[in-house]
């Protein structure tokens, strides 16, 4: 048996052309209608989530705007919005101007604003208490504040006493957050719906698996998660969620690089493809009802549970040249098991196995890249501690015209307490090389590479040799 | 007063779950298994130096009330270092369909940036009668210190006015003071579920430790070993089940806990002509260093501490060992507490009359350049065991250090050397090198070179005569090596080839040389 899609109830799998821009995903619902040049009210937010940190957001409001120009403030978009990205569209409405203001509202680039304008300051007798106020003239804002009171000049808070300063408005494009701005030319007044979309970073999602592996009925359960990564400073409240499973290309850098050490191996695949002509050039998975996708927040959805699908463990070893090894070297584990139906988007496999006392534990984890249906996948779980191959180069002699014949010797030791089985590779076959003589019989597994099947007792050792003619 | 405060708080958490919430205060049970990725060295640890790899396996079993229909337990009292994807759950006769991990911590800086556009009280202290006064303002920006508007106008706080603090309601939903896994689950009936959380936690290693002590006879050692357990997370597991993992487990090196630190917002004020500010003035500080900078204070223990040192033989293991996949799964025989930032180690391994080996080496390199090619050198000193059953030991041995203890002429113990093993499963030898004798000297002479030709491509014979002087007052075993990708042309002892070198093994007696002459071919194009 092998893997079989089990879509979660909650998840439905679309699949979406190449290019194909996204759709809304919802109807548009009656919204608290808003004068223009205030801020919009609440919006139905829906997201498509890419895996390498971006994120497109669309933002529908309806919103009631008076004919000809008039500005509308978004101050609740992605603190990591691409702000070239922004689109705005309303039937009847053309957009002016697109500002995206970055400026902060602190204390200090409040006073800066003040030059030539009037505060108030409360001075603060710390013997009497008494509070006394005075109107100042902001003259300077340079390595301190020069103010003009009355008709005499000083610093504020020479004297380091308490004094609150009293500012009489927040000054324009000072904001409490980046906040966007677009003026726009409606033809006609009155409320529409207004669709707002732009691309942000600070999202991203993959995949998490656990794999539960039963090693003595060669069975596995899998687990599935989709997993949302949240670090844009922003919540998206009740947002419509897509996911996007491919690779796409952006301009602009991005935060987060995959560098994963150790990849699984998808070796080919059965053919098993079902659907295979609907397929795009990418999946995309629907999150059935909306989400909260908080800041600082990891969000995992199901989308995968799947029970009973066989697995099988193997060991493996590969020598890459004609050399030795001054220490014997452990052999990898692997775990190998098919998905006849279902893709598997990337993301970390992690496999456990239970101990004797049934508690799961760690085996093993590598990344497993976007693996369409049918496909053969080869996951590294670690090192065989008992099982080792001390791979030594007997003699190199010289052959043909300036070729090599390497006499290999490589010992197999099992100190575990049943017979394995190793699958020993030998590369560098260069050349149309050849195997002259050999122990074991082998089998030619590309032009390169020579795969022996080696079988070594329990607590016993094997000594497989070979000798391999390499021309120049 | 405070106390009053300290349960109002508490009550104000709890009460940021909501009403079809079920609240996990801390498991029953924790069983904690340790992996090894790299060595532990407690100094390191000390200084901050640490491997972003480490990790734990945390089992952990929670009895749950849980009603029927939709609910979302809150698992509070995970360990703070865990990795939400790693999680698996098991227990709950449907699975769960969504699971979250929120780390957005409440802090002073959080606190009053969730209070944006919020009404909030400003308490104000007269400082001549201490009368406190109370108004009200709403929060207009926060990123860099707060500004507030009230019916007096705009002001920023915290910048040279008098003692004033900022006074809150409640806390703003999503802010919580660690960060915590939840899990929306859809219960066919209700009841009490017995569930079991198993998941990856950061910043935890375990290494071995080796004392190989030199038996008075000096043809057996005392094997003995200690499990050299590390947390370097704040999170400490009190009489804890605890298991260590030998053997390589695979990794993709990405697991990370997610940050949690809980937002810090430094007041951004206005220049000052002086400084009177308790607050170093514009620009604000830096962020609080990372944790991995701070030198921590680490607490080392150990179980069963020998009378002297790691000379002991006690031959009492704390340790027992099983299979596990292809690992070996040592457990500790009692619960233990493994505190945070602690080292402890526990004795796993005690092995008396175990057969060795010792002699001095001298790897020899097929084509020496430079003048100084006939100088003497100190030989290597060089160790080997067989891990067999027949010589005394035939166990499988963790990677980790393994230290030489000697006995010094007057009878007492002396470290001579230090060296590390990789995990060495039974029937593997283990050679350590640990360290350059003084009283053995080498001279490698290259005595005549000549360019030849073989195969059809040019080569070089090189042949030396190399002369090994023991000074000391008892005869040794010595061994000379050459790569293994050379030809042996001429040699006046027999070699054999080992572990892909080429050795010739031959005695000195005390206190007297012995002269050695052989004779290599190589092709140029390879040394």
């Amino acid at each position: 048996m092998r893997i079989r899609t089990v879509l979660l109830g909650a998840l439905a799998l679309g699949i979406a052309a190449a290019g194909a821009a996204p759709k809304p995903k919802h109807k548009p619902r009656p919204a608290p209608v808003a004068q223009a040049r205030t801020e919009a009210p609440q919006p139905q937010l829906s997201l498509t989530v890419y895996n390498n940190d971006l994120v497109m957001v669309q933002d529908i409001r309806t919103l009631d705007l008076p004919a000809g120009r008039s500005r509308i403030e978004f101050p609740g978009v992605s603190a990591a919005i691409r702000p070239e990205t922004v689109s705005l569209t309303a039937k009847g409405l053309s957009v002016v101007e697109q500002n995206f203001d970055y400026d902060l509202l602190t204390p200090a680039k409040m006073m800066e604003k003040q030059v030539g304008h009037d505060i108030q300051i409360v001075r603060i007798n710390p013997a009497t208490g008494v509070q006394t106020n005075e109107t100042a003239t902001v003259l300077s804002v340079n390595s301190g504040v020069v103010l003009r009171v009355g008709n005499h000049i000083e610093a504020l808070r020479d004297d380091g006493l308490p004094t609150r300063v009293m500012f009489g408005a927040i000054p324009e494009n000072l904001r409490a957050s980046p906040t966007l701005s677009v003026t726009v030319d409606a033809e006609t007044g009155g409320p529409r719906q207004v669709n707002l979309s732009y691309l942000g970073n600070g999202l991203s999602w993959d995949t998490a698996y656990v794999g539960l592996y039963d090693e003595k009925r060669d069975l596995m359960s899998l687990q599935g998660w989709i997993t949302i990564r949240n670090s844009s400073g922003t919540s998206f409240k009740n947002a419509d969620t897509e996911l996007v499973a491919g690779t796409i290309n952006t301009t602009f850098e991005s935060g987060s690089q995959n560098y994963a050490r150790n990849n699984a191996t998808v070796r080919a695949g059965s053919g098993e493809h079902r659907n295979a002509d609907a397929l795009g050039d990418f999946y995309t998975y629907r999150v059935p009802e909306r989400v909260t996708v908080a800041n600082q927040q990891t969000k995992q959805i199901a989308f995968l549970d799947v029970q009973g699908a066989h697995a099988t463990k193997l060991y493996e070893y590969q020598q890459y040249g004609f050399g030795s090894e001054d220490t014997a070297q452990h052999v990898k584990v692997d775990l190998a098991f098919s998905n006849s139906d279902a893709p598997l988007p990337q993301g970390t496999v992690r496999i456990y196995m239970r101990d004797a006392k049934g508690d799961p534990k760690f085996v093993g984890e590598s990344y497993l890249g976007h693996t369409p249906a049918g496909s053969d996948i080869l996951l590294e779980l670690g090192e065989a501690f008992d099982v080792t191959v001390q791979p030594t180069l007997l003699s190199t002699e010289a052959w043909g015209k300036a070729g090599h014949r390497y006499k290999m010797s490589y010992l197999l030791r099992n100190a575990r307490g049943e017979a394995v089985n190793v699958e020993l590779r030998q590369q560098g076959l260069y050349n149309g090389g050849d195997v002259e003589d050999e122990s074991l019989k082998s089998r030619r597994l590309d032009a390169h590479t020579l795969l022996w099947n080696v079988p070594v007792p329990a607590h016993g050792e094997t000594t497989l040799t070979a000798t391999i003619e390499v021309p120049r | 007063m405070r106390l009053a405060a300290t349960l109002l708080l508490a009550a104000a958490l709890a009460g940021s779950a909501r009403a079809d919430d079920v609240v996990s205060e801390k498991p029953d049970t924790v069983k904690v298994a340790l992996y090894h990725q790299g060595y532990v060295d407690t100094q390191q640890l000390m200084r901050g130096e640490q491997s972003a790899y480490a990790f734990g396996f945390v089992n952990e079993t929670r009895t749950i009330a849980l009603p029927a229909g939709p609910s979302l337990i809150r698992f509070r009292g995970v360990a703070s270092t865990m990795v939400p994807e790693t999680a698996h759950l098991e227990g709950l006769p449907a699975g769960a369909a969504e699971r979250n991990f929120d780390y957005d911590l409440l802090s002073p800086g959080s606190l009053l940036a969730h209070s944006v556009g919020r009404v909030v009280h400003v308490v104000r202290t007269d400082p001549k009668t201490g009368k406190e006064s109370t108004s009200e303002a709403t929060v207009r920006a926060a990123s860099g210190g707060p500004v507030i508007e009230s019916a007096r106008g705009i002001e920023a706080l915290h910048c040279g006015g008098p003692p004033e603090r900022l006074v809150f309601d409640d806390i703003p939903e999503g802010l919580a003071d660690k960060p915590t896994f939840s899990v929306r689950v859809t219960m066919p009936e209700a009841g009490q579920y017995a569930l079991t959380l198993s998941y990856v936690a950061m910043r935890m290693n375990w290494s071995a430790d080796y004392v190989a002590r030199i038996d008075p006879g000096g043809d057996t050692l005392t094997l003995s070993g200690w499990i050299t357990l590390a947390n370097f997370s704040d999170i400490g597991f009190a009489d804890a089940p605890t298991q260590v993992i030998a053997g390589s487990a695979s990794t993709t090196g990405e697991d990370r806990a997610p940050s949690a630190r809980g937002l810090r917002i430094a007041p951004q004020c206005w220049p000052l002509a002086v400084d009177w500010a308790h607050w170093p003035p514009f620009p604000p500080p830096p962020p609080p260093a990372a944790m991995d900078n701070l030198v921590e204070t680490v607490i080392v223990t150990a179980s069963r501490i020998p009378q002297v040192g790691f000379y002991s033989s006690s031959p009492v293991t704390a340790v027992s060992m099983q299979e596990f996949a292809d690992y070996k799964l040592y457990s500790l025989n009692w619960p233990t507490t493994v505190a945070a930032n602690q080292t402890k180690q526990v004795r796993f391994l005690d092995q008396p009359a175990v057969k060795f080996e010792r002699f001095y080496t001298y790897r020899g390199y097929p084509n020496p350049a430079g003048d100084d090619k006939d100088a003497r050198e100190p030989a290597t000193i060089r160790y080997r065991m067989e891990n067999l059953e027949k010589d005394g030991l035939g166990k499988p041995l963790p990677a980790g250090s393994m230290s030489v203890v000697d006995t010094d002429p007057r009878g007492a113990p002396i470290f001579v050397g230090q060296d590390r093993i990789g995990d060495t499963p039974e029937g593997l030898p283990i050679a350590l090198e640990t360290g350059k004798a003084m009283d053995v000297g080498v001279q490698s002479r290259l005595v005549a070179t000549r360019n030849a030709e073989e195969g059809g491509r040019p080569s070089r014979i090189n042949s030396f005569e190399v002369t090994v002087r023991n000074d000391r007052s008892v005869p040794i075993r010595f061994e000379l090596t050459q790569p293994g990708d050379v030809r042996v042309l001429e040699e006046d002892r027999r070699h054999s080839l080992d572990h892909g070198l080429f050795a010739w093994r031959f005695d000195v007696p005390a206190g007297s040389e012995t002269v050695m002459r052989y004779s290599i071919e190589f092709w140029r194009s390879d040394y």
